[in-house]
């Protein structure tokens, strides 16, 4: 490599400093904290809806918005977690568990203060190592013919299933189905329609964008309808600044949250919530006072709010570096750089260099803008809580078929959209986790692409898509996790059935 | 239906392929989870519901992608909003009526700046 990675991040800093890319981060941003605090609205969702505007803009304008808006929204989500109980991010979630008895001691302030300031030191340590570690990432990425790509995909899957704990069945059901959808359309090698039932709006695929907007943002309102969702919130908050105390206590939960989120993130699969979760039991199990747990230790929030922004940050590094989306997020921002021409993973970094590192160095710079905008300002963030639902319902549902619409100009992708909703919506009231559906849906043509291709080599052979010690490392790996997983599964149900008799 | 598609061609996995896999896989997995919640006997719990209020937004859904094409994007959005409004427990007819208008106006004025044509 001619450039070495400091000069190539000072002119990606640079192009990320242009006045139009600070400005589209900035928006991208604040957006992403608007979501974040939004019930109803996740960043998977947000970035299926303004996919479609976002295409209009330059690529690097256009993905520093998005990924923006991605781990901005980690920083909202801690609002209504905290003042609420309420989390606005499914990685929040862990943060209720002392923020809120910290808000009903009246430290509600001091929960947001030092959850912006962790949510800082996790982002921008993730950051460093995405513009270190990426590149050498990359290279070994070059090296990974069709069967280990394959073999790659098959073992993040296989680490969703382990993930998932006792969902692994269903959520395994729901990554076939994913498969089974990515199906639909023209088969990629042979060119022979697929399930298109003589639609000819069918030949070009399940519109992924549409479907996804369909899972998220309707599904959401009409579970919201069925529940009876109506009325609005408020509340105080008292001073944002932490205490001298609050951040001595703080300083080590940080330090580790950054590390753990780093390394979660960096591993397909996995999603925020497990590194709050991990971030959270290592501090428990730290702590000299672990009975302050669960009853406002600052710690408590400090350690899982640092670590899932963390997590957020380091998630493109599998995404920049091997082309793999590690949450439904990222899958759905993979598919608008696809819409640019540009296909993540490694030779990203070989053809488009300036915007790649534009996109790194403008992380610095947006994790930067979100310590700004959420320190002093999380007093007026709260206000949104004060829209009521009934103004808030109908900008959802119309932003999303509009959205929609605008991606193919007609209404074939709006009727996917709203028959996506009615799947999410009853996805959502038997529990179906979402993420492995969207995961598939993005990975299935890569996966089936590659196993295709690496059989065609074959001859379909397939034990020599194991020859490569890569290859066999990780289907080993694979299998050993879903039979874990199956396994728990089943002797938890055992456990069930036992207790029930 | 993936078997008629071809399972195999001349040079390795045909087109039924991959579809057959994921099928095959969709339905061991989905009787495994039938299996689960016969044995472990959950029961689903009674809750509040307005399966109504669900049934007229998806209503008012298909309406609008039914009218779009033919009334045109401003009047179909704002019928959609109304009725959205109206199903989320929004009644005083002037809130309704303007918001209808502000939101249809402005999210046309918001994709029409970023190049959307309707």
């Amino acid at each position: 490599m001619s450039m070495t990675v400091f000069e190539a991040l000072l002119q990606g800093l640079l192009i990320a400093m242009e006045p139009q890319n600070l400005v589209w981060a900035l928006i991208g941003c604040i957006l992403g904290n608007v979501v974040g605090i939004l019930p109803g609205l996740g960043s998977a969702g947000a970035i299926a809806i303004l996919l479609p505007v976002t295409v209009t803009l330059p690529p690097t304008a256009g993905i520093i918005m998005l990924a923006g808006l991605f781990y901005g929204s980690n920083y909202g989500g801690t609002i209504t977690t905290v003042l609420l109980n309420m989390p606005g991010e499914a990685a929040s979630t862990i943060t209720a568990l002392d923020g809120v008895p910290m808000a009903r001691q009246g430290r509600a302030g001091a929960a947001l203060g030092i959850s912006a300031i962790g949510s800082f030191a996790g982002g921008t340590l993730a950051t460093v190592v995405l513009a270190f570690g990426a590149n050498s990432l990359a290279g070994f990425g070059l090296m990974m013919g069709p069967a280990e790509r394959a073999a790659l995909m098959v073992f993040a899957l296989a680490m969703l299933a382990l993930l998932l704990g006792d969902k692994a069945i269903q959520g395994m059901a729901m990554a076939f189905a994913g498969l089974l959808i990515a199906t639909v359309g023209i088969d990629p090698t042979l060119g022979q329609p697929r399930f298109t039932f003589g639609s000819t709006a069918l030949l070009d695929g399940i519109n992924f964008v549409a479907a996804v907007m369909g899972l998220f943002g309707i599904a959401e309102i009409l579970a919201n309808l069925e529940a009876r969702m109506t009325g609005k919130m408020s509340e105080t908050v008292g001073p944002i600044l932490p205490t001298r105390d609050d951040m001595r206590r703080s300083a080590m939960p940080i330090l580790r949250g950054s590390i753990i989120g780093t390394l979660v993130g960096m591993i397909p699969g996995t999603n925020g919530t497990l590194a709050s979760f991990i971030s959270y039991s290592a501090e428990t199990a730290l702590s000299k006072e672990p009975d302050r747990f669960g009853k406002g230790a600052i710690e408590g929030v400090a350690g899982p709010e640092t670590a899932n922004n963390a997590f957020a940050n380091a998630n493109f590094i599998p995404l920049l570096a091997l082309g793999i989306p590690g949450t439904a997020s990222l899958a759905i921002l993979a598919g608008g750089m696809m819409m640019y021409g540009l296909t993540p993973g490694p030779f990203l970094f070989r053809d488009s260099p300036d915007i790649v590192w534009a996109v790194i160095a403008s992380m610095f710079v947006g994790n930067l803008i979100l310590l700004l905008l959420n320190v002093p300002l999380a007093t007026i963030w709260i206000q949104i809580l004060r829209v009521p639902y009934s103004i808030l319902a109908p900008v959802i549902v119309l932003l999303t078929l509009v959205g929609s619409y605008s991606l193919t100009n007609s209404t074939s992708s709006v009727w996917i959209t709203i028959a996506f909703g009615l799947i999410g919506w009853q996805m959502k009231k038997f529990s179906l986790p979402v993420a492995p559906l969207v995961l598939t849906m993005v990975l299935g043509p890569l996966l089936e692409t590659n196993i295709r291709r690496a059989l065609s080599i074959t001859n379909g052979d397939y034990l020599a898509l194991m020859d490569s010690p890569i290859s066999k490392v990780l289907i080993v790996g694979a299998v050993l996790m879903i039979a874990l997983a199956f396994g728990r599964s089943l002797s938890r149900t055992r456990h069930v059935a036992m207790e029930e008799e | 239906m993936a078997v008629q598609m071809g399972v195999m061609s001349d040079d390795g996995p045909g087109a039924g392929f991959f579809p057959l896999v994921a099928g095959v896989g969709l339905a061991i997995l989905s009787a495994a989870w039938f299996l689960r919640k016969c044995i472990s006997r959950e029961r689903r719990t009674a809750e509040a519901t307005d399966l109504i209020g669900v049934g007229l937004q998806v209503l008012a859904l298909v309406v609008f992608t039914l009218l779009l094409p033919v009334i045109g994007f401003t009047p179909a959005a704002a019928a959609l909003v109304f009725a959205t409004a109206l199903l989320v427990g929004e009644r005083r007819p002037v809130v309704l009526i303007l918001l209808a208008i502000a939101l249809s106006l402005g999210v046309r004025a918001l994709f029409g700046l970023l190049g959307a044509t309707f």
